[in-house]
């Protein structure tokens, strides 16, 4: 269940609670309403301190269109293309029924190697500096961002390669993306291949996103 | 990651090697075959460490083999905590000297001496469990050991470079593994602890860091400084061994200036004392008779742009100025107070003569005015006549005359000037103001 849900829910029944003890005794629920005082703001608590999904839509959606804009602007040409040689998550491209918060964590894990793997030496393609540094400082603003969310998130309940497999299997595929580049020695024709890829990520991202709104 | 066999200190023949669980070969890692050691240290390659592993082991003398010892499928990345594997079935070694890796009921029974077992930190390692049949050097007794064959897997120690600045110093952090496969996709994933000290003093203070640089400041110059920096992974909440113990020396502090100060008028000089050929600094375009303070430093740009403090302030008035501007304002201001003086006075003056003159004038003044006034006064009346005089030249004749070849002289008769006269000249025809324009002709 959602947290969002979690502390609705958690808050409606205290309310039953509070509503059906009154009418059985209200002096006994005159003595124990600190309890009941200290349980709703708990439940109050629970509400704030979850993750505004809004704001993060929000956030996220400009960030997918500002850096999808910036990649589109690197000049691409066609090389010969290991479209699957990288074997991008299935589960990943295809989320169904995803928790919202499985989204936020694949997304900042997402955005996170995709700015390890753009941080390589792309001399070779002679793109414009200046437009992979901007595209590498929107996506490092939103990384920021994302961790901070994702940090409130209690310890036993956040997504990692430990206790996540799709985490691991993500982090698999950046891998052989970064692997591909060394192997290549990052010729230009890497790169354009490993741009062409990454912008498929974007459609991904936005998939994803969209998880958000629901 | 490395594999240590922990039992006793007979050198075991080990060979190990790992088989990846989509594959169907088992890889041999050249660094691990036929070692005599009881550590065993591989490179997984282009290995995918998150992919699950297993790890086998067997024990060989000639051409005689134990059977092989699995270790539980695992991914590398992750390093699961400890967990027993489950022993497996395999044969008893016999020979001299052999070594077999035997899986046996922890029942049986163990004679002679004890080999100490020593297990590492559980919690990051991966424990097989076996038993390891050996015998003694004479071949009579045999010794068995409950003991454990260690997968441990570390998290590298970070790499770490320094540069010492006068009362700083600046750790240059890279991340464990660099450039290796394990941790490449975890930059984010890595926060810094750095333990410094000085040298001296031996008490340490901790910094934490997330990433690549860290300038520790407020530290003593020409002073020695220990550093060591450990990583640890927030994901997966482990911890790297420290780095290395690296000692640095922070450099001499640059000392602040002395300074003197003098006024030249609207500026002021600032020169460095006690030091020869020192560059002198004008301040120039002040304003005047005003109290300025100067504080000055010594900047180097020869290693990392290093400062001294501030000297001591040193305060001058400056002078009255030469500025022109001002001097206008001053020698206007003087004529205007002049003029106005003058003015004053004159009036005041007139004011006392009025005062204290009689009605009638004095006999001197009498004679003067015997005359009638119309005889002495320039007095122009409205019905005298005052004639204009125009000398003309007209363009046409100039032309003509130019044309006509006329001489010179009818040009001189005509020239570019008009005049007015004051109207006073004598003609006798008209006989008036003759007498007293004689005497008054401008």
């Amino acid at each position: 269940m959602e947290e969002e849900q979690f502390s609705l829910a958690a808050l409606g029944s205290l309310c039953l609670i509070f509503q059906v003890a009154a009418s059985i005794s209200p002096a006994s629920i005159m003595s124990n309403r600190w309890i009941l005082q200290a349980a709703f703001l708990l439940g109050f608590l629970s509400i704030t301190l979850s993750i505004n999904y809004e704001e993060l839509e929000r956030t996220q959606r400009s960030s997918n269109s500002a850096c999808l804009k910036l990649l589109d602007q690197l000049e691409r040409r066609s090389c010969l293309g290991h479209r699957d040689y990288f074997k991008f998550p299935m589960e990943v491209k295809h989320p169904g029924q995803m928790e919202k918060k499985d989204a936020a964590f694949i997304i900042k894990v997402m955005f996170e190697n995709i700015f390890i793997v753009f941080k390589n030496n792309s001399s070779s393609t002679g793109w414009n500096e200046s437009i992979v540094r901007e595209f590498l400082g929107k996506l490092h603003t939103q990384i920021d961002k994302l961790r901070k969310i994702l940090k409130e998130v209690p310890e036993n309940e956040r997504r990692t390669s430990s206790n996540y497999p799709t985490i691991r299997h993500l982090k698999s595929y950046y891998g052989r993306v970064r692997r591909f580049l060394e192997v290549k020695e990052f010729s230009s024709c890497a790169w354009m291949v490993v741009q062409a890829e990454i912008l498929r990520n974007f459609s991904i991202l936005i998939r994803l996103t969209n998880i958000f709104q629901n | 990651m490395s594999l240590q066999l922990l039992c006793g200190h007979e050198l075991i023949p080990s060979f190990f090697s790992i088989k990846r669980e989509e594959m169907e070969n088992w890889f041999k890692p050249p660094a691990c075959l036929h070692i005599t050691g009881t550590t065993c240290q591989f490179s997984l390659l282009n290995a995918d460490v998150f992919v699950n592993m297993k790890v086998r082991v067997r024990a060989e003398k000639g051409k005689r083999t134990s059977s092989w010892n699995e270790i539980e499928p695992f991914i590398p990345h992750n390093k699961v905590s400890a967990e027993m594997a489950k022993p497996s079935h395999s044969e008893n070694g016999q020979a001299k000297l052999s070594v077999s890796l035997i899986a046996l009921p922890a029942a049986l029974a163990i004679s002679g001496n004890d080999i100490g077992c020593n297990l590492l930190d559980p919690t990051f390692i991966l424990v097989l469990s076996y038993i390891l049949y050996l015998t003694s050097v004479t071949g009579v007794s045999l010794k068995f050991c409950n003991c454990s064959l260690l997968s441990t897997a570390h998290i590298g120690p970070p790499g770490v470079h320094l540069e010492a600045e006068d009362k700083a110093i600046l750790v240059h952090i890279s991340q464990p593994g660099e450039g290796g496969k394990m941790w490449g996709g975890d930059s984010f994933d890595f926060k810094y602890q750095i333990v410094f000290w000085q040298k001296s003093s031996g008490v340490t203070q901790n910094v934490t860091t997330n990433c690549c640089i860290e300038k520790i400041l407020e530290l003593l110059p020409e002073t020695t400084y220990c550093l060591k920096v450990e990583a640890i992974h927030q994901d997966l909440r482990k911890q790297s061994n420290f780095s290395k113990v690296q000692c640095i020396n922070t450099t001499a502090a640059i000392p602040p200036p002395t300074i003197a100060v003098a006024t030249t008028g609207e500026s002021l000089l600032v020169h460095r004392k006690k030091v020869q050929k020192s560059p002198k600094f004008t301040i120039m375009n002040l304003q005047p008779l005003t109290v300025y303070c100067v504080e000055a430093r010594v900047h180097s740009f020869a290693s990392w742009n290093k400062s001294s403090n501030f000297s001591d302030r040193q305060c001058e008035k400056t002078g009255a100025g030469n500025s022109p501007v001002l001097w206008a304002v001053i020698g206007l201001g003087i004529l205007f107070f002049s003029a106005l003086v003058f003015c004053a006075g004159k009036n005041i003056l007139k004011d006392l003569s009025h005062a204290f003159s009689s009605p009638k004038p004095p006999p001197s003044i009498h004679e003067l005015f015997s005359e009638p006034p119309s005889k002495n006064l320039l007095l122009l009346t409205p019905e005298e006549h005052t004639e204009k005089c125009f000398i003309i030249e007209s363009a046409g004749l100039a032309t003509v005359a130019e044309e006509n070849g006329a001489p010179e002289e009818d040009h001189r008769k005509y020239s570019f000037q008009t005049s007015q006269d004051s109207g006073n000249y004598s003609n006798e025809e008209e006989g008036t103001g003759s007498e007293s324009s004689q005497g008054l002709r401008p």
